[in-house]
């Protein structure tokens, strides 16, 4: 076997990855991880959506690159799911959380930082946006940004919770013009579910 | 393969300044004249004559004054050394903060130094990956083994 990351590195995530899945507590919390290459530089997390938010019921998957220097730097996590949030690029899956950043400390492992994540998706932080469109329609309009992200939920993350049909028609419009469905949800909800501007924005 | 060598000889003096590693119990100093002087004749009430030829001696020993079992940057147990070693001892102690907590000196010295961190261009951590607080070497551990060196004396 080809040795990628440092020692330190390699058996403090062996421990890690023990930790995370066999620990019942953790299959109760929503989360889990799995082992994507023997040199554990790759590693797929998934969390699933948190009660009483619009990702409950949703299964969120995300990417985690952990560097050679791990744990003295943070792993490099995304979503791979497409997520509705103020913190986090609807377009990349980029999250603006400050662990992941200066404020990361190497006691730090992947259980602490996904249920960040995961607290993260019960309290967004719009003041620190890392998608300001999100951000501003979760300030200055809770209800639709509730209904966009349930409604990304149910397409991108596998929810179960019925579709909301007047968004669902819109997507269908645009689709018969054409346009890809992801790309369709992604500028409906980017310009509060308007028909007529997502159109024009598409076609001009 | 000589007599000698069947013996089981603990060195367990430390007195290096900066070593924080105590053996319990403390108090037996010197238990290795006994192992030396082989055979023991013990003394008995009957005609039974016992010899001891030879005898296994083992010790347990645990760091003092830590709580938590596991270093919190490495994950190992403080007893099993840092990744970066394959003996515990003087070259990697314990290194126990004015917050009180513990880290192995490899572990809790790459972090403060932020060698590889490029994540904060190289800066250093001057904080316990734990709490956050300011990180500084705390010497209590030594003045306490000092007192109880001097007690024993």
């Amino acid at each position: 076997m080809k040795l990628e990351m440092s020692n330190i590195a390699f058996t403090r995530l062996q421990r890690e990855c023990k930790e995370v899945v066999t620990n019942t507590e953790i299959a109760q919390t929503g989360i889990m991880i799995e082992i994507l290459n023997e040199s554990l530089t790759d590693i797929k997390g998934q969390i699933r959506g948190p009660p009483d938010t619009p990702y409950a019921g949703g299964l969120f998957d995300l990417e985690i690159k952990i560097p050679d220097s791990y744990p003295f730097s943070p792993p490099k996590i995304k979503f791979v799911t497409k997520i509705w949030h103020p913190n986090v690029s609807s377009q990349t899956g980029v999250i603006c959380l400050d662990i992941l950043k200066d404020q990361w400390a190497a006691s730090l492992t992947l259980r602490t930082v996904l249920l960040s994540i995961q607290a993260l998706m019960c309290s967004p932080e719009p003041k620190d946006p890392q998608d300001a469109v999100v951000a501003k329609q979760y300030m200055e309009n809770p209800a639709l940004f509730k209904s966009t992200a349930e409604f990304w939920t149910v397409r991108f993350a596998r929810g179960k919770s019925g579709e909301n049909e007047d968004y669902k028609s819109r997507v269908e419009k645009l689709r018969d013009m054409g346009v890809r469905e992801e790309e369709a949800i992604s500028v409906l909800s980017c310009n509060n579910w308007d028909l007529n501007k997502a159109t024009v924005y598409i076609f001009s | 393969m000589s007599d000698e060598d069947e013996h089981i000889v603990i060195d367990i003096e430390d007195d290096d300044d900066d070593d924080d590693v105590i053996i319990v119990p403390r108090e037996e100093k010197e238990p290795t004249p006994m192992v030396e002087s082989a055979p023991v004749e013990l003394p008995t009430q009957t005609r039974l004559k016992i010899t001891v030829k030879k005898l296994h001696v083992t010790a347990k020993w645990k760091w003092c004054d830590v709580g938590e079992d596991t270093c919190g940057i490495c994950r190992m147990e403080f007893e099993a050394t840092c990744n970066s070693c394959k003996m515990p001892g003087d070259d990697c102690p314990l290194e126990v903060g004015v917050c009180r907590h513990a880290f192995h000196r490899h572990c809790i010295e790459r972090w403060t130094e932020g060698a590889s961190s490029s994540q904060n261009g190289g800066a250093k951590n001057g904080h316990c990956p734990l709490c956050r607080q300011e990180w500084k070497v705390s010497l209590r551990n030594r003045v306490a083994k000092k007192k109880k060196r001097q007690q024993t004396t």
